[in-house]
């Protein structure tokens, strides 16, 4: 019997042989105890074999890796991507789809990063702003063309230009392609392939105002990165044209520097000219110099006229996909004026189109390339408003992966996935046709909304907020589904309340099944409410009532810890009864304003002390979080009184214990394990293992604990059974716990804590079992 | 000895030399395989994770500047990719399953390789990620700690249950 379980242990000890991590004598040891244990040796012989199996496997994923680094050096060869902020106006193009990235030609050079970098960093930079003007001129231009000049390494010129004409017309040629879209269709002509085609036009999903020309503040926000300086030459300057040095030098993350001039009128602030060139050393595909021009004068039609040029192949026009299908009741009749809305898993799809006599529907998806692709799964709900009690619904998923293992989409299953002709690339949707909805009962949520002293709200809006899986308790799951489009009918699946503040969120599939809906109601005025409630089947009604706050308490405050230190980035919330309405942070003087807070005497600030909200990865952070007990101040309330400053002070944890553990005997007992204890979630574990508030006894049978907060239910824990978790020993000291083990009684000693006294000394006694055993039996 | 020989390996592939002369051509050459095991590790399917890879791979560039200390690329470069997957997982929950992507070169034994992706796609999230690192990134320990920020015993120990798992894994699905 022993030996088999002294095998078992020794399994993890193959293991670490067969893949070389054991230390040579071990090694050595074990297999000699191989060439002896049956058990053993048939353990290690197939191991053996499968390693080999799974480093064969693994290579063949290696192999794969190799091409696609290839590829994707290949890739950043092409874009010239320096690791810097260069590459940052190529790649906003790309739209975050590496599908599209795949496919960008060379359109994007990196002189016109320089161009961009130009017109973006100084923006950023406070000293100059004189140049933020130029940039904001720049943004609200109407009309602008813009030819940008490159000279190449090889002393080849390229030659891009870029036409844009507000609302919505654009021509963008960029030497071997040129886009033309007027708002309506859109050209694209191949100069190399001679071709030419039409589309639907882009500027319905990417409008003009998102053209990286415009755009490209949005992107280097918070990241001013690009170090230029700019400064007005007056010698150069006159009324009419100001001169603007600029330049950037290398910096450590940046090897990348240029120098140069832009003209701009005084007037209008609008660059005229920018001139760079390039100070670093130059590389392969990058400009030696650059050189734009712009000019405002309005722009003719002609420009983006609708022309294939002669000689060029039409290419059939690239339709968009679509979804279609028909709305039937459940006799099978088509049902007309149903209004169906389809939203796509990602929550950026969302249409909605009535449906015709024939209870049919199409809705167009966003053309390919546009960046803007319809995720799946998608949902799509049809119904009519004055039937609250029914809806036709149904899911397009990928075909290949409906049912895909721990998808989390389902919240319980029994979704109907019958959708005929889905054509779709991984979880893009291209196409589906011939969708069947087909009408069924409908669940309800509904309730009224009141305030403090149960007067209704009417007007007040309600809306699903999500839906996440539940475990059989009713706690929330790890993935939750966000629904706050589902319910209907109404912009967004938003509700008002009647004059009773009565609402009814109707027409929602009834697939809830062990789910957790949380729903929102807001009203103007009030502090906005968030309740929830466990489903635990199908819902047909379900009541949930709302009582609001009004708001217009601001709290203002500070928070320091008791030597003046103060808390910075800590999490304060206005609380009532220990619900959380409004949240906010302290700042880097540990200063917090809550608006907006609900009107009552109940009204609590609360600190979020004693947890570690930042992330482990983010390790600076993490690591320099100081525990602090939560802190927790009432406002002193008054009627008609708005406006309350609370300060909070924190307690740092600077307690001292001094513990001595004896037995009955007056005995002082050594590597005795003590643990410091508070009420549950009063410590955070993090502060717990950093301060050992679980260590032995030294030899004199004493130990000090130190940085114990003042918190409620402060106890001491003599670990009678001589054991503690996770504890790493030596041989010796493991021969000392195993000889001690449960010789005394587990004990709890309550510590008192004092206002004015810091260090404490605690003589703890531990009972044997048989002593605490007579002492039970005398308090009987 | 030992102990200390693969923690220099590990440091060179770390520290990239001079950080001026830092290409994408390098970054991606001395990262991409444990990107891509991370990836795979959490998508548990190959085209996904080339895809996550290479978004991993355009938002380190764009993010370059942000990263003060340049010996911590690696690290910073699997947290973007972890990121990611989280991401991914978010917006959309069908996971695939690994068998039907991985392309197994020809000759070999399609069906052990098949068998093996199912096994490992079912461990375990903890053990997935070191063992993936692991079989793909060099077999080293020290390395696979270094890039998930956890002690080398950890990995080792979470390595070894990884696959002792996957051993009991692939015995039960032979049987």
């Amino acid at each position: 019997m022993k030996k088999q379980s002294n095998c078992q242990n020794r399994r993890e000890a193959i293991v670490s042989l067969i893949l070389g991590e054991l230390k040579p004598h071990a090694a050595e040891k074990l297999k000699k105890h191989i060439d002896t244990c049956k058990t053993c040796q048939h353990l290690y012989k197939m191991l053996a074999n499968e390693e080999e199996m799974i480093q064969a496997a693994f290579k063949s994923i290696t192999d794969r890796a190799d091409t696609i680094q290839n590829k994707l050096i290949e890739q950043f060869e092409k874009q010239k991507l320096q690791p810097s902020s260069r590459g940052q106006a190529v790649l906003h193009r790309t739209t975050g789809s590496s599908k599209i990235l795949k496919q960008i030609t060379k359109i994007a050079a990196a002189a016109a990063m320089m161009a961009i970098a130009v017109l973006v960093g100084i923006s950023l930079l406070n000293g100059s702003s004189a140049w933020a003007k130029v940039i904001q001129a720049f943004n609200e231009v109407e009309n602008v063309h813009f030819t940008e000049k490159l000279i190449m390494l090889d002393g080849t010129v390229q030659q891009h230009e870029l036409w844009l004409k507000r609302p919505n017309c654009l021509y963008e040629n960029y030497g071997r392609t040129i886009f033309i879209d007027n708002g309506l269709e859109r050209l694209v002509i191949d100069t190399e392939e001679k071709t030419a085609q039409f589309s639907d036009s882009f500027m319905p999903f990417r409008p003009l105002e998102e053209h990286y020309i415009f755009d490209e503040i949005k992107l280097f926000r918070g990241q001013s990165s690009m170090e230029i300086e700019s400064e007005i030459l007056p010698g150069e300057s006159d009324d009419s044209t100001l001169v603007f040095s600029l330049k950037k030098d290398e910096n450590e993350t940046s090897d990348f520097a240029f120098q140069g001039k832009a003209w701009v009128d005084a007037k209008t602030m609008l660059p005229l000219k920018i001139q760079v060139e390039l100070t670093s050393e130059q590389k392969d595909n990058e400009p030696k110099s650059g050189e734009i021009v712009f000019n405002y004068e309005p722009i003719s039609d002609n420009v983006f006229a609708m022309v294939v040029p002669e000689g060029f192949t039409e290419l059939p026009r690239k339709q968009r996909g679509v979804m279609s299908g028909r709305v039937l009741d459940e006799n099978e009749q088509p049902v007309e004026n149903a209004v169906v809305y389809a939203t796509d898993r990602a929550g950026q799809f969302s249409e909605q189109i009535t449906t015709d006599a024939n209870g049919q529907f199409i809705v167009k998806l966003p053309p390919e390339g546009v960046g803007k692709p319809v995720w799946l799964p998608v949902l799509l709900r049809a119904f009519i408003e004055e039937v609250p009690d029914k809806i036709a619904w149904s899911i397009i998923a990928d075909p290949a992966n409906r049912h895909g293992p721990g998808s989390g989409w389902e919240p319980g299953g029994n979704i109907p996935y019958d959708i005929a002709n889905v054509e779709n690339d991984g979880c893009i949707l291209r196409s589906a046709n011939g969708i069947v909805l087909r009408m069924e009962p409908a669940g309800a949520i509904g309730g009224q909304v009141v305030d403090a002293d149960g007067t209704p709200i009417s007007n007040a809006e309600v809306q699903l907020l999500r839906c996440d899986l539940a475990d059989k308790h009713g706690n929330a799951g790890l993935f939750g589904i966000d629904v706050h489009k589902w319910s209907g009918p109404g912009e967004l699946g938003i509700v008002r309340t009647d004059d009773n503040g009565c609402y009814e969120l109707n027409n929602l599939p009834q697939l809830w099944k062990r789910t957790k809906i949380f729903v929102r109601a807001e009203a103007e005025g009030f502090v906005g409410d968030t309740s929830s409630f466990y489903a635990k089947g199908p819902i047909e009604y379900e009541e949930l009532d709302f009582e609001l706050y009004k708001a217009g308490i601001t709290a203002t405050g500070t928070l320091i810890d008791n030597y003046g230190k103060p808390l910075v980035e800590r999490y304060i919330s206005a609380r009532i009864n220990g619900k959380e309405y409004i949240r906010t942070k302290t700042d880097s003087k540990g200063e917090f304003t809550l608006l907006n807070c609900p009107i009552t005497d109940n009204l609590q600030i609360y600190a979020e002390l004693s947890h570690n909200s930042w992330p482990p990865h983010e390790t600076q952070r993490y690591q320099t979080y100081t525990y602090y007990p939560d802190l927790t101040v009432g406002i002193d309330y008054r009627d008609a009184q708005l406006k309350y400053d609370v300060e909070m002070v924190a307690q740092l944890p600077d307690l001292i214990l001094n513990v001595v553990v004896k037995n009955t005997s007056g005995e002082l007992l050594k590597y005795f394990p003590v643990e410091i204890r508070a009420n549950a979630a009063q410590i955070s574990t993090q502060w717990k293992v950093e301060k050992k508030f679980i260590r032995r006894t030294d030899k004199n049978g004493k130990c000090t604990f130190t940085d114990i907060p003042k918190v409620a239910g402060l106890k001491l824990v003599l670990h009678g059974d001589n054991r503690l978790l996770n504890e790493k020993l030596s041989e010796n000291e493991k021969i000392f716990v195993e000889e001690n083990r449960k010789k005394y009684f587990w004990a709890e000693v309550p510590i008192e804590i004092r206002d004015d006294q810091k260090e404490y000394n605690i003589t703890a006694v531990a009972l044997t079992f048989d002593e605490y055993e007579k002492q039970k039996d005398s308090q009987r | 000895m030992t102990e200390a020989e693969p923690e220099k390996t590990c440091e060179s592939a770390n520290t990239i030399g001079d950080n001026e002369n830092l290409t994408p051509e390098m970054l991606v050459r001395k990262h991409a395989s444990a990107v891509l095991a991370l990836c795979m590790a959490h998508t548990k399917n190959f085209h996904d994770s080339e895809d996550i890879m290479q978004n991993v791979f355009l938002r380190a560039f764009m993010k370059f500047d942000t990263l003060r200390d340049k010996s911590r690329v690696r690290s910073w470069l699997l947290k973007i990719a972890r990121r990611m997957c989280i991401d991914f997982h978010r917006k959309r929950t069908f996971t695939k399953t690994l068998p039907d992507d991985i392309p197994s070169p020809p000759n070999s034994t399609d069906e052990h390789i098949r068998r093996l992706h199912t096994a490992v796609s079912k461990l375990p999230d903890g053990y997935r990620e070191p063992i993936i690192l692991y079989y793909l990134d060099g077999r080293k320990c020290a390395d696979v700690a270094k890039s998930l920020g956890i002690s080398e015993d950890t990995v080792r120990s979470r390595l070894l249950r990884a696959r002792l798992r996957l051993h009991d894994m692939l015995l039960e699905d032979q049987q």
